[in-house]
C-alpha cells in the first residue's frame, strides 16, 4: 500500500525537463504560503504514465534473493540500458531526465561532475520535511565524473522500494572510446582508466549514502538533490521548477537563504556539503561525535547553525592531536581541528575519510580565511 | 495443544511456507477505515485496532508484557495489570497480520490469521531458573548445509560469520592452551631440551584423555596455581595416571570465558574438560544465546557474571527440552527458537561479561596490595575503558565496531523471503538489528580495525645542533584504550631521523622500554664493564652474535606524567607512582664479534655506572607490517602497555601470575599521548625526515621467545615530518 501522502499527492510534468507522459497539472498548482503546505492536487491516476515505471513486485522478488537488500544486481550492467541516455553515442540525455547543479559542490579531487535526476512523473518527492526529502520509488539519480575532460565513471542510485534502505547503487566505468560504461564490481576500482581517481566500493557508497552502521549519512540518501542545494536560478533544475511542476509535495514558504555574510555563506555551504552529510543530527549520522555541520533550511540566525552550536569555540571529542585546540578556534586556523583534518590525506586524520586523495586547496583557503577572520 | 502447535511450526519451517493453520472460519478483517483501502483485497481495512490479553500457561494475566505487530517496533505497547493490550494495526502489502507478545523471562509468542474483532489471548511461556546442567549445547552447523537442524538451518550468514571469528577459536587457541598447561610450542624433544624444557607425555587438548608428547617449559596456570603437580620433581598437572593428591584442583577460571560451552556445571571448570564442540568452536552460538542475564557485580564468565539459562522445561516431540534462545529482539516467536528477549545482547554490558576482569592474586600464598587494588587487579579492562570514554553512547556500544550492522541483510533468516515474512521467518529488520557475527578483531577488515584507531603526528624544532621531536599519538577511532585492555598487548613505537647525511644519532628524549624486547639486559656496574672498544657482559656474550646491537640508555630521574588508563589515569597519581622513568638514549653500537664474555664493538662506547644496556637486533631496513618482532628496547621511541609484575618483580608477566601493575600508559579513547625525542643534527645535513612508526604487538616478545610462538609486529600507524616544512 502506498503511503497516504502518495495517494493524495500529485502527478506532474516537468515540461521540457522531466518529460514523460503525464498530463500537465500546472493549472492546479497552488501557491504555498507556508512551509509544509501541499503544493497541488493530484490528477486521476489514469492520466499519468511513468516514463520508467517500476513494478513493486519485482522489488520484492529482488529482496527475496537471500533476503539481501536491493543492490546493484537490480540495475542494468551497462549504462546505455539505464535509460539515462536516449543515445549514448551522442550523449543525448533522455528527456525524462533533468540536469541539476547543487549550489555547493562536494570536493572530489580534480573530477568535474554532472548530475541528472529522473522523478517518476506520476509521483512526487515527499518534501514535507524540507531537510530530508524522500524521493519516490523509481527515482533515479546519476552523477558523471570526468578527469581532465575524460569520462571515467557514472554513478547511479535508484530507489527500488518504499523502505529507508530500498536504494540500489551502481558505478559504471566508461570505456576508452566513451561509447559505453560497464558496471564495476562491488569492490570498486582504484586508479580508474589510469588516473588517480578511485571508483568507490559498495561499502564506500554506503558510507555517505547510507546510515551510521557503515559510516554516516542522511535519511534522504540522495544528498546533493535537496532543498538547500537546488537554487532558484534557471540554469538547471531548481526549486522553482520543482515547485511549479508539482514535483515536490510541499514547497518552502520563502526562498531558502543561508544566514551570515557572504564569507559565512560560502564557508557554511562548504562545510555543509563536505562534512554535513555525515556530521548532522539525524539518526543516520556518524554517531561517535556530536558535531553538526549540516545547514538546516530553516535556520534564520547564524548563531543557531550547527557550526556555531557544535564547532566554533567547541572542544574536540576524539581528535586531540598536539596541533589543535578545538574544532574551530576563532581567529586561529592552525589550531582548528576541522581545518587541520581537511589538510590530512592518507591517514586516519583525513576528512572526508573517503572519496578524495588530495586536499582541496581552495576549500582549505576558504575555511582558513573564514576562521582567521573570526573574532 | 502446545505440542500440536509446535509440530505445525516444524512443518512450516521444513516446507518453507507460512503456517496454513488458519481456522476455516477465519475471515479477512473488516475495514475500519475504508478511505485507505489500497491493500488490493476488497474489504481489507487500511488499519484496525487489535485488543487482547497476554497470559501465562496457568492463564494468569501477565503485566508488563510487550505486544507489537511483528517487525514493527513503533506499534509496541505494554500490557496493563490485567494483561490487557490494545494497539493499532496499519496494514501493509505482502503481509498477513501477526501480533507478537513477549517479556523478559518469557518465550515470545505470535498470533496470525486471527479474526478481525477477535479479542486475542496470547499465552507466553516463562523461562525460569535454574540453569539446566543436563542440557547439551547444540552445534551451530557448518554454515553450508541448511538441512542440518542447527543454526545453519536458517542463519547461514551468521554461522559463516562466527566460524571465521576469533570467538570460534577461543578454546583451541594454542597460546591459551600452552599457558594453561605450562608448555611451549617446541615441536620435538631436542628443541625442547635446548630451550630448557622437559619433553614428556601429557594431555592432548581437545580430546577426552588422549596423550601427546609436549614441551613443559615456563610454567602455566595448572603448574603454578596447584601445589601437587607441575613443580620441581612433580609430575606435570596433565600427566597420565596422576594420583588424587597430585591432580589439579585450581583452574584459574580460564574456561569460564575461553570454554563457556563445556556441558554440565557452568563455571569453575578445567579447560581440559573442553572437547568436541566446546573445544572446536569455543564461544559458539548456543553458549552466547543461552545467557539469560549479565550481572556485572560478579566475576566474569559463565556461571558467574554470565547467568546461564539452559532450558529445563520438557520439550515437544523431537525436543528434549523446550527451546529457548535469548536475544535482543522482542518479536522472535518461532517456537523452534523459543525467542526470549534480553536487551543486554545489544549492549556493551553483554561483552563485559568476559572482557572485564579484576582478579585476586592467583598463585598460592600470594596476595595483592589491598590499598592499591581493593577491588582486585584489573587485568582485563576493555569494558570499563569504553564505559569511561566518549563512545559510551547508545549508538556506539561494543557491537558498533565488533559486530557491525549488516546493511545489506533484510532479515536474519538467510533464506527467508519478503513474502514469507511472519511468525516463522521473521520480519524485515533495521541494520542495527542484523549484526554480523564476525566479532571483528583489531587485525580484521579492510582497513583493519586497528588501522583506523590511531592518528600520529610529529612536531619539530631545532635548538643549536639538536632536533627536538614531539610525537603525538591520538586514539581517534577506538572506543576503548589502544592497545586494548586485554592483557599482554603493547604498542611499540620507533622514532628515527634520517637525512642526506644518513641516520641521525638519538641523543635525548624517550626510548623504548624493556616491553620492546631485549635478548639480554643489564646495568653498567652490575657485572658489565667497558674499555670503550669492547664490552664485557657475560650474559649477553653467551647469546650474542655479530650484527646485533647493544643499545645503551641512561636513567633521567624524570618520570613520565602520562595520561594513562584506569588507576593510572587518575589525576592524583604522581609521575613517580605512574612508574615510567624516562631513559634517554646514549648510544647504539654494532657488535662485530663475540669473544668469550666480551663483545667487540664497531664504534667506541662511552658508558657510565647505572646505564642500562639492551641486546637486540639492528634497525636495518624498513619496519614492515607483519614482520617478525625485533628486540628494540633502548631505541629511540616509546612503548604503550600495561605492565603486570609477579611477586618477584618480573615484568610483563601473564596475568595469572600477576600480583601488581606498575604502569599503564595505554591511550584511552579520545586521549592523546605525547613523547619527546632528540637527535643530533650534523652541520650541513639536509632533507632530514623524522619518522614515527607504531607497531601493535599482541603479546610480549619475551614470552613468545620462551614459548617458541610466532612473534609478529603489525604496523598500524606511520607519521613523518621533514625538518623545515
Amino acid at each position: 500500500m502506498k503511503p497516504a501522502a502518495l495517494i493524495t499527492g500529485i502527478s506532474f510534468l516537468l515540461v521540457g525537463m522531466l518529460g514523460g507522459g503525464c498530463a500537465s497539472d500546472k493549472a492546479s498548482i497552488r501557491s504555498p504560503q507556508t512551509r509544509g503546505e501541499p503544493t497541488s492536487e493530484r490528477p486521476a491516476e489514469d492520466d499519468c504514465t511513468d516514463t520508467f515505471p517500476v513494478d513493486v513486485k519485482p522489488i520484492n522478488e529482488l529482496i527475496d534473493i537471500g533476503v539481501r537488500m536491493p543492490n546493484a544486481a537490480a540495475l542494468p550492467t551497462i549504462l546505455s540500458e539505464t535509460g539515462l541516455y536516449s543515445d549514448i553515442a551522442t550523449k543525448a540525455i533522455h528527456p525524462a531526465y533533468s540536469h541539476f547543479i547543487p549550489q555547493f559542490i562536494l570536493w572530489s579531487d580534480s573530477a568535474t561532475k554532472e548530475r541528472w535526476v529522473y522523478i517518476p512523473e506520476c509521483d512526487t518527492v515527499d518534501t514535507s520535511d524540507m531537510d530530508n526529502w524522500s524521493v519516490p520509488v523509481g527515482t533515479r539519480l546519476f552523477k558523471e565524473f570526468k578527469i581532465d575532460g575524460v569520462r571515467v565513471e557514472t554513478r547511479m542510485i535508484e530507489r527500488l522500494g518504499p523502505g529507508p534502505r530500498d536504494f540500489a547503487y551502481a558505478s559504471y566505468l566508461w570505456n576508452a572510446a566513451e561509447t559505453e560504461a560497464t558496471m564495476v564490481s562491488a569492490d570498486g576500482l582504484n586508479n580508474a582508466k589510469g588516473t588517480d581517481f578511485d571508483i568507490p566500493s559498495k561499502v564506500q557508497c554506503l558510507q555517505c549514502h547510507g546510515s551510521h552502521p557503515t559510516g554516516g549519512g542522511r535519511p534522504s540518501r540522495a544528498l546533493g538533490f535537496s532543498a538547500l542545494q537546488l537554487g532558484f536560478d534557471d540554469t538547471s533544475l531548481s526549486l522553482a521548477h520543482l515547485k511549479s511542476s508539482g514535483a515536490i509535495s510541499h514547497a518552502p514558504a520563502h526562498a531558502l537563504t543561508i544566514p551570515g555574510t557572504p564569507e559565512d555563506v560560502a564557508a557554511l555551504g562548504y562545510l555543509h556539503v563536505n562534512c554535513g552529510n555525515c556530521h548532522n543530527t539525524t539518526k543516520d549520522r556518524t554517531p561517535q561525535v556530536d558535531l553538526d555541520l549540516w545547514l538546516d533550511v530553516n535556520t534564520p540566525n547564524i548563531g543557531e547553525t550547527g557550526a556555531w552550536t557544535t564547532a566554533i569555540d567547541h572542544s574536540t571529542q576524539l581528535f586531540n592531536d598536539q596541533h589543535v585546540l578545538g574544532r574551530i578556534v576563532p581567529g586561529d586556523p592552525s589550531a582548528s581541528a576541522i581545518l587541520y583534518r581537511m589538510k590530512q590525506r592518507g591517514n586516519p586524520g583525513q576528512m572526508p575519510p573517503i572519496g578524495t586523495e588530495f586536499a582541496h586547496a581552495e576549500g582549505v583557503s576558504l575555511i582558513s580565511d573564514w576562521i582567521g577572520g573570526m573574532e | 495443544m502446545r505440542t500440536a502447535l509446535f509440530i505445525a511450526a516444524l512443518w512450516v519451517a521444513a516446507c518453507g511456507g507460512k503456517a496454513d493453520n488458519a481456522d476455516p472460519g477465519t475471515i479477512t478483517p473488516s475495514p475500519t477505515d475504508t478511505a485507505g483501502d489500497d491493500s488490493g483485497t476488497p474489504g481489507t481495512p487500511a488499519s484496525f485496532e487489535v485488543t487482547g490479553t497476554v497470559v501465562d500457561p496457568d492463564g494468569t494475566p501477565v503485566e508488563g508484557a510487550l505486544v507489537l505487530v511483528g517487525g514493527r517496533d513503533e506499534t509496541m505497547v505494554s500490557t496493563d495489570t490485567d494483561g490487557r493490550f490494545s494497539l493499532w494495526y496499519d496494514f501493509e502489502d505482502h503481509e498477513e497480520p501477526a501480533i507478537v507478545a513477549g517479556k523478559l523471562g518469557y518465550r515470545a509468542k505470535g498470533r496470525d490469521f486471527f479474526r478481525y474483532g477477535e479479542d486475542l489471548t496470547i499465552e507466553i511461556a516463562p523461562v525460569n531458573p535454574p540453569d539446566n546442567i543436563d542440557y547439551r549445547y547444540q552445534s551451530p552447523g557448518d554454515g553450508i548445509d541448511t538441512l542440518d537442524e542447527n543454526c545453519s538451518h536458517c542463519h547461514v550468514g551468521f554461522v559463516q560469520d562466527f566460524l571465521s571469528s576469533k570467538h570460534a577459536e577461543a578454546t583451541r587457541n594454542p597460546l591459551l592452551q600452552d599457558l594453561y598447561a605450562g608448555v611451549s610450542a617446541h615441536p620435538d624433544a631436542l628443541s625442547c631440551e635446548d630451550a630448557g624444557g622437559v619433553w614428556a607425555l601429557g594431555f592432548e587438548p581437545g580430546t577426552e584423555g588422549d596423550l601427546i608428547n609436549k614441551c613443559y617449559l615456563g610454567g602455566g596456570v595448572l603448574p603454578d596455581l596447584n601445589t601437587g603437580c607441575g613443580g620441581m620433581g612433580q609430575p606435570a598437572c596433565d600427566a597420565p595416571d596422576l594420583s588424587d593428591e597430585a591432580k589439579p584442583e585450581v583452574f584459574g577460571s580460564c574456561a569460564d570465558c575461553h570454554a563457556p560451552g563445556i556441558n554440565g556445571i557452568a563455571g569453575g571448570r578445567d579447560l581440559h574438560d573442553a572437547h568436541g564442540l566446546s573445544f572446536e568452536l569455543g564461544v559458539h552460538c548456543d553458549t552466547c544465546h543461552k545467557v539469560r542475564d549479565v550481572d556485572m557485580s560478579k566475576p566474569p564468565g559463565v556461571g558467574q557474571r554470565l547467568i546461564m539459562g539452559r532450558p529445563h522445561e520438557d520439550g515437544p516431540v523431537g525436543f528434549e527440552w523446550l527451546p529457548v534462545f535469548y536475544g535482543p529482539l522482542i518479536d522472535v516467536p518461532n517456537p523452534i527458537m523459543g525467542g526470549s528477549i534480553q536487551p543486554k545482547f545489544d549492549s556493551a554490558e553483554f561483552c563485559g561479561g568476559c572482557h572485564e576482569h579484576e582478579q585476586a592474586a592467583l598463585l598460592p600464598g600470594e596476595a595483592l596490595d589491598p590499598e592499591l587494588w581493593p577491588e582486585g587487579l584489573p587485568t582485563h579492562s576493555t569494558f570499563s575503558e569504553w564505559s569511561a570514554g566518549p563512545y559510551n553512547q547508545d549508538a556506539t556500544q561494543c557491537q558498533f565496531c565488533h559486530m557491525p550492522a549488516d546493511v545489506e541483510a533484510n532479515n536474519a533468516v538467510h533464506f527467508s523471503t519478503a513474502s514469507k515474512r511472519g511468525i516463522v521467518f521473521g520480519w524485515p529488520r533495521e541494520p542495527d538489528n542484523i549484526r554480523k557475527h564476525i566479532f571483528r578483531g583489531p587485525l580484521e577488515g579492510d582497513p583493519r580495525l586497528i588501522d583506523t584507531a590511531l592518528y600520529t603526528s610529529i612536531a619539530l624544532t631545532v635548538e643549536g645542533d639538536t632536533i627536538e621531536a614531539t610525537v603525538s599519538l591520538n586514539n581517534i577511532g577506538c572506543g576503548h584504550a589502544i592497545p586494548t585492555g586485554e592483557p599482554m598487548r603493547a604498542l611499540v613505537m620507533v622514532v628515527e631521523a634520517v637525512g642526506d647525511c644518513g641516520v641521525l644519532e638519538a641523543n635525548g628524549g624517550m626510548t623504548i622500554s624493556d616491553v620492546g624486547g631485549a635478548l639480554a639486559s643489564g646495568t653498567v656496574g652490575d657485572g658489565i664493564t667497558s674499555d670503550g672498544e669492547t664490552l664485557t657482559w657475560a650474559e649477553a656474550a653467551a647469546i650474542a652474535s655479530a650484527g646485533q646491537v647493544v643499545r645503551v640508555v641512561r636513567p633521567s630521574g624524570v618520570f613520565d606524567d602520562y595520561t594513562g588508563v584506569g588507576t593510572f589515569g587518575t589525576h592524583d597519581m604522581s609521575p613517580e607512582d605512574k612508574g615510567m622513568e624516562i631513559f634517554s638514549p646514549v648510544a647504539t653500537v654494532l657488535i662485530t664479534a663475540v669473544v668469550d664474555d666480551t663483545l667487540m664493538l664497531g664504534t667506541p662506547l662511552d658508558i657510565a655506572a647505572g646505564d642500562r644496556l639492551f641486546l637486540g637486533e639492528a634497525l636495518s631496513g624498513a619496519l614492515e607490517d607483519g614482520a617478525v618482532s625485533r628486540h628494540l628496547a633502548g631505541a629511540a621511541g616509546y612503548t604503550f602497555s600495561r605492565v603486570l609484575t609477579d611477586a618477584g618483580g618480573e615484568r610483563s608477566v601473564p596475568h595469572y601470575k600477576a600480583t601488581d601493575m606498575v604502569s599503564d600508559n595505554r591511550i584511552g579513547p579520545g586521549e592523546n599521548a605525547l613523547t619527546s625525542h632528540a637527535f643530533h643534527l650534523p652541520s650541513g645535513c639536509g632533507n632530514v625526515d623524522v619518522t614515527a612508526t607504531v607497531m601493535y604487538r599482541p603479546h610480549p616478545l619475551n614470552l613468545a621467545v620462551l614459548r617458541d610462538w610466532a612473534a609478529i609486529d603489525h604496523r598500524i600507524s606511520v607519521a613523518s615530518k621533514r625538518l623545515g616544512e
